[in-house]
């Protein structure tokens, strides 16, 4: 397409057709309904090329004019055949003059509307009172019933007020507002609406486009639509294509897809299977015994204090622990038991491990498959749901993902460990600079934490990870080494997903929700 | 995690050599500690340490050890913890205290300058100690005094609230035990740590003289240290014995990393202890551990001998003995947490610096996959999505007024935390519509219509003959809002979500306070109850913030999977 055109090959058949309405009546300003009628359009085309023509800034808008307009009332619209009553009663009046009760007899009329009817020829002056009860007509009749019938024709026809006064004159009027719509009053014949008319004119690039058209082979006959009428028939053959607007924003849908976030999620979950780990799910409340008993964390730990984990309120306790897990985990504790250790060395209180909390974090459910006779050699993971009490901001949430794991094999060793560390960065960070440093978790020895080198954040830290003690491990029943893992994901997720506050991961306004992207994983 | 602050010329002394921020960063590895900040113009440093268990690692006195040992001038000499006790230094315990805070320990030392700087880095050490591994003074409290006022021996007693009186620090006045847990500040703030005793500990010399209300104040008359003492009394006291005696020998090492000659002081029991009727403080609480070469080779996956291994753990301050093929390693006395040989194995790991250690691909082959509820679920979501559904994402803790009161239900059955931080997140969701419901109330600008789902957990209270559990549960649930919404066009996604899933669902009439009477439906599967679909009711919309009609469907998915396996099982 060239420039010269104008892109008038994308021009809708209808904006070529009110182009040329514009052509046929240059330099002058119409208004819709001049549009309309010149252009033969069906009831509301006019309205949808002025708005596309608009769009193209073909058109614009000169003037807005607001008239009241004389309408028909639906009981108006049923009476327009017959002419108004009270020009057929008017028709039936002698110059001799004739009785209400007289007129209410004659057929085809509604003795109950003679009345009122009869109020109203005498209110317009159309007849005169006498000695009794007749009433005769004032001048010539056949003026007065032309007046009645021709205001009706022109309420028919949406005839603006100021309009109507030339044509009716002040009897005419009156009528109208007599028979307009007022509390209490049914059977109104006339409505007055305000309307507006619209008034339009060709731009600088409209009589481009005009020029273009004429010199072009479009006709306004070109296919806008293919139906399968069309294929059937074979009616296309022969006809052009209208060109489409390629630059027009498409209007808005809404669809069904998966979150963001949870995207995002799947992605790590996919990853981690095709690595061989093998998913780990389990209750979002766990006793003490599991969530820190079993991971060998003091019961004096001050993570295990009360502003550390959230407490279940009802059922506050639950079961003991299954044996033997039960006794050779509080024999760890106090004395180390059969683990080669001396253990912590308090007095273990049984009850407090019965206590349910909020899992504190995703290694609980390490350690529930540790004592639930895992696979050796084996990978295991979990997206799992974790609660600590923090205040809720910008990067805390009520309840968080942690991603967790472990790796159990006769060949895990601390190198194995980092290995496992850098296949992580590598393939779900995709941060191949790295570095381990010295790291404390009481269930871990040795422990490190990862650093990656984030193309963005610089050095972050990636997760945490150690080799399991065997006071873990051995009262699991498990006698390998077992790695254990952790990923911080959050402002993984966030960078993903190009957010800075971690509340918005969980957003609930539905259009932001539409507006997010997905992730970039 | 501890943040501790110190500053470099300090630090420099005790270290014994000057350092650059360059080498002090990686140096900080040995301590699992980060340098947070540094003040270039001060000299003012914060660090932030992350091992919970190394108490000795919170102070400046700790680090600038553990790099010294590093750095091959070695940790220092604290032969002072296997000297004889102080003949007349005794501390003399009353049997009172046995149900009271029973331990107590403490030390004399002489020959440290007191200046404001050196002042400041005890206090900091005391209170890191008391607040973080103390918990908050309540397993472990610790005074320091100027040893030159007390009358030997000191005695530790329990006394009427009511019946003793002294000066605290800060006033000008005597006070009773009781107006002292009332009025003064420390009192308000740990006399929670007293509460429901009738007696309170107290300390005092052989004069009489109070040195301080463990755990609460010192003294003014004993317990007030100003700058020029030159010798000073250290105890300790609380509730378990090897953590009071542990912290005390952490205060010990310090001052003798500042110069100070230490004097043990011998604590006189009426009562049985784990360590004896007479113990004599600070002593050693570190034990050792027997290390096989055989095991940190393995553990490590590397050739390591017991000359190289020896060395680097040397260079962590350990002492190594050679009785055989195993090593005897001995952690400095102030250091509690070697309990197990892969303790010295990590040190080992630390002190040759983790870059030493090759990263090694795991070998083995396993099968990875997720688990049945994971495919089950993914199922659920991936047909909704495909229905046209937007996927939410909510978090799992509401409030109770969410679940019960905005949905008409009358309260009780919700699994609530105990120590909530506000009623926002007080309780755990049993059910996914009202998160769906807020979402609604805060989406009325969205375009409609809105069809929005989520597949997640739920924890639901069960009974079980008398007791009571908590079981998580995965649920799915729908919901359509539209200015027409009608039950039959969720129906029908209801029925192709389960006729895809494998079991047709049938709807029997059921009651639910949230939905409208006579459009309410029980869901089915193979006979069994899956779960609950219906029109929602407009008070209910109403409460939240709704304007909009809405259906929802509800169905219990851990319930559907096992009705689907009983089904494909009966068929086969």
């Amino acid at each position: 397409m060239s420039e010269g055109t104008n892109g008038i090959e994308t021009l809708h058949p209808l904006e070529i057709r009110a182009l040329r309405v514009f052509d046929r009546n240059p330099g002058m300003e119409l208004n819709e309904s001049q549009i309309k009628s010149e252009g033969g359009f069906e009831e509301g085309q006019e309205r949808r090329a002025i708005e596309l023509l608009k769009t193209r800034g073909m058109l614009v808008q000169t003037r807005e004019i607001k008239d009241p307009v004389l309408q028909l009332t639906d009981f108006g619209r049923s009476q327009l055949e017959e002419g108004p009553l009270e020009a057929r009663i008017l028709e039936l009046i002698p110059e001799t003059g004739i009785t209400q009760s007289e007129i209410r007899e004659k057929p085809g009329l509604d003795p109950e509307s003679v009345g009122p009817s009869v109020g109203t020829l005498k209110k317009l002056g159309l007849i005169d009172f006498h000695e009794g009860g007749l009433m005769t007509p004032v001048g010539n009749k056949g003026i007065g019933i032309g007046i009645l019938r021709k205001t009706m024709e022109l309420a028919s026809e949406w005839t603006p007020i100021v309009i109507l006064g030339g044509e009716v004159g002040e009897a005419g009027l009156k009528f109208v507002e007599e028979k307009s719509r007022k509390r209490g009053k049914g059977n109104a014949l006339f409505s007055i609406k305000e309307k507006v008319e619209r008034h339009y004119a060709a731009t600088d690039s409209g009589r481009t486009a005009m020029a273009a058209l004429k010199s072009s082979i479009l006709t306004g006959d070109e296919i806008t639509e293919l139906t399968p009428d069309m294929l059937r028939t074979g009616s296309w053959k022969g006809r052009q294509f209208r060109k489409f607007n390629l630059g027009l924003s498409p209007p808005r849908v809404n669809v069904g897809r998966r979150h963001p976030y949870r995207v995002f999620l799947d992605g790590l979950k996919r990853k981690l299977t095709s690595l061989g780990f093998k998913e780990m799910r389990g209750s979002l409340t766990q006793p003490e015994f599991w969530n820190c008993d079993a991971l060998y964390m003091p019961q004096f730990h001050s993570a295990r204090e009360i502003h550390d984990i959230y407490m279940v309120k009802e059922p506050g306790y639950c079961d003991s622990a299954a044996e033997p897990f039960r006794s050779r985990v509080a024999a760890a504790h106090s004395c180390g038991g059969q683990t080669g250790s001396r253990g912590w060395g308090y007095e273990f209180d049984e009850k407090r491990s019965r206590r349910n909390l909020f899992r504190s974090h995703g290694t609980v459910l390490s350690a529930r498959t540790l004592a639930s006779g895992p696979d050796v050699p084996g990978k295991y993971f979990a997206v799992a749901r974790c609660f600590r009490p923090d205040k809720v901001d910008a990067t805390h949430a009520p309840d968080f993902f942690q991603i967790e794991g472990i790796v159990l094999g006769r060949d895990i060793n601390f190198r194995t460990l980092l290995g496992l560390l850098k296949l992580f960065a590598v393939e779900i960070a995709k941060a191949p600079e790295i570095r381990f440093t010295p790291a404390y978790f009481p269930f871990t020895e040795p422990s490190v934490e990862v650093h990656m080198k984030h193309p963005v954040l610089g050095w972050t830290e990636l997760g945490g990870a150690g080799i399991f003690r065997p006071e873990v491990t051995l009262p699991l029943g498990v006698s390998v080494p077992v790695i254990a893992w952790g990923l911080g994901i959050d402002r993984m997720a966030m960078m993903a997903l190009g957010m800075n506050d971690i509340r918005d991961l969980f957003t609930r306004d539905l259009n932001r929700l539409r507006q997010s992207r997905m992730p970039v994983l | 995690m501890p943040t501790i602050t110190a500053f470099k010329n300090d630090f420099e002394g005790l270290l014994g050599r000057g350092i650059a921020e360059p080498e002090l960063q990686s140096l900080l590895g040995l301590c699992k500690a980060e340098l947070k900040s540094m003040d270039e113009a001060t000299g003012e440093m914060r660090i932030e340490l992350t091992d919970t268990n190394r108490p000795d690692l919170w102070c400046i006195e700790g680090v600038a050890r553990q790099m010294r040992a590093a750095l091959g001038s070695g940790i220092g000499d604290y032969g002072f913890f296997g000297s004889p006790p102080g003949a007349d230094r005794r501390i003399v315990v009353d049997p009172s205290l046995m149900g009271i805070r029973p331990f107590i320990a403490g030390f004399e030392a002489e020959g440290i300058s007191v200046t404001s700087e050196s002042l400041k880095g005890i206090i900091e050490v005391q209170e890191k100690l008391c607040e973080a591994y103390g918990r908050r003074r309540k397993s472990i409290a610790i005074g320091v005094y100027n040893s030159g006022k007390i009358s030997w021996p000191v005695n530790y007693d329990a006394v009427n609230p009511e019946g003793w009186s002294f000066t605290p620090l800060g006033c000008a006045v005597p006070m009773t035990l009781r107006e002292i847990l009332q009025r003064h500040p420390k009192g308000v703030e740990y006399g929670g740590i007293l509460a429901g005793l009738g007696e309170y500990p107290i300390l005092y010399d052989a004069e009489g003289l109070t040195l301080s209300f463990p755990p609460i104040i010192n003294s003014r008359d004993l317990g007030e240290v100003s700058v020029g003492d030159a010798s000073l009394f250290v105890e300790a006291t609380g509730t378990d014995q090897r953590q009071v005696i542990h912290a005390l020998a952490i205060m010990a090492a310090n001052m003798a990393d500042r110069g100070g000659r230490i004097t043990r002081c011998t604590v006189d029991y009426p009562f049985d202890t784990p360590l004896g009727r007479s113990v004599a403080t600070p002593c050693d609480v570190a034990g050792h551990v027997d290390l096989d070469p055989a095991l940190l080779s393995r553990s490590l996956g590397i050739e390591a001998g017991p000359e190289e291994i020896a060395d680097a753990l040397v260079r962590y301050g350990l002492r190594v003995e050679r009785p055989g093929q195993a090593l005897r390693v001995y952690p400095p006395p102030f250091r509690a947490d070697y309990m197990h040989p892969c303790d010295a194995v990590e040190d080992f790991a630390i002190s040759r610096g983790f870059a030493a250690f090759e990263p090694e691909m795991p070998s083995d082959f396993t099968v990875g996959g997720l688990s049945r509820e994971a495919d089950f679920e993914d199922a659920a979501r991936e047909l909704l999505a495909g229905f046209g559904f937007e996927e939410t994402f909510s978090n799992v803790l509401t409030s109770t007024d969410a679940l019960r009161s905005k949905m008409h239900i009358p309260p009780g059955g919700v699994v609530e935390i105990e120590n909530a931080m506000s009623a926002t997140f007080a309780a755990a969701r049993d059910s996914i519509i009202p998160c769906l419901l807020d979402v609604e109330s805060v989406s009325i600008k969205a375009a409609y219509p809105h069809r929005i789902f989520e597949v997640g957990e739920v924890c639901a209270i069960e009974r079980k003959g008398g007791a009571v559990a908590s079981a998580t549960r995965v649920a799915a649930a729908a919901l359509v809002a539209d200015g027409r919404v009608s039950f039959s066009d969720l129906h029908s996604y209801l029925a192709l979500l389960l006729h895809y899933l494998g079991a047709d669902p049938v709807l029997a009439p059921c009651e639910r306070p949230f939905l409208i009477p006579g459009r309410a439906a029980e869901i089915l599967a193979r006979g069994r109850k899956v779960g609950v679909m219906g029109e929602i009711h407009p008070a209910v919309l109403d409460d939240w913030g709704v304007k909009t009609p809405a259906a929802a469907f509800e169905i219990d998915l851990t319930a559907l999977m096992a009705a689907v396996q009983s089904g494909t099982a009966a068929e086969s």
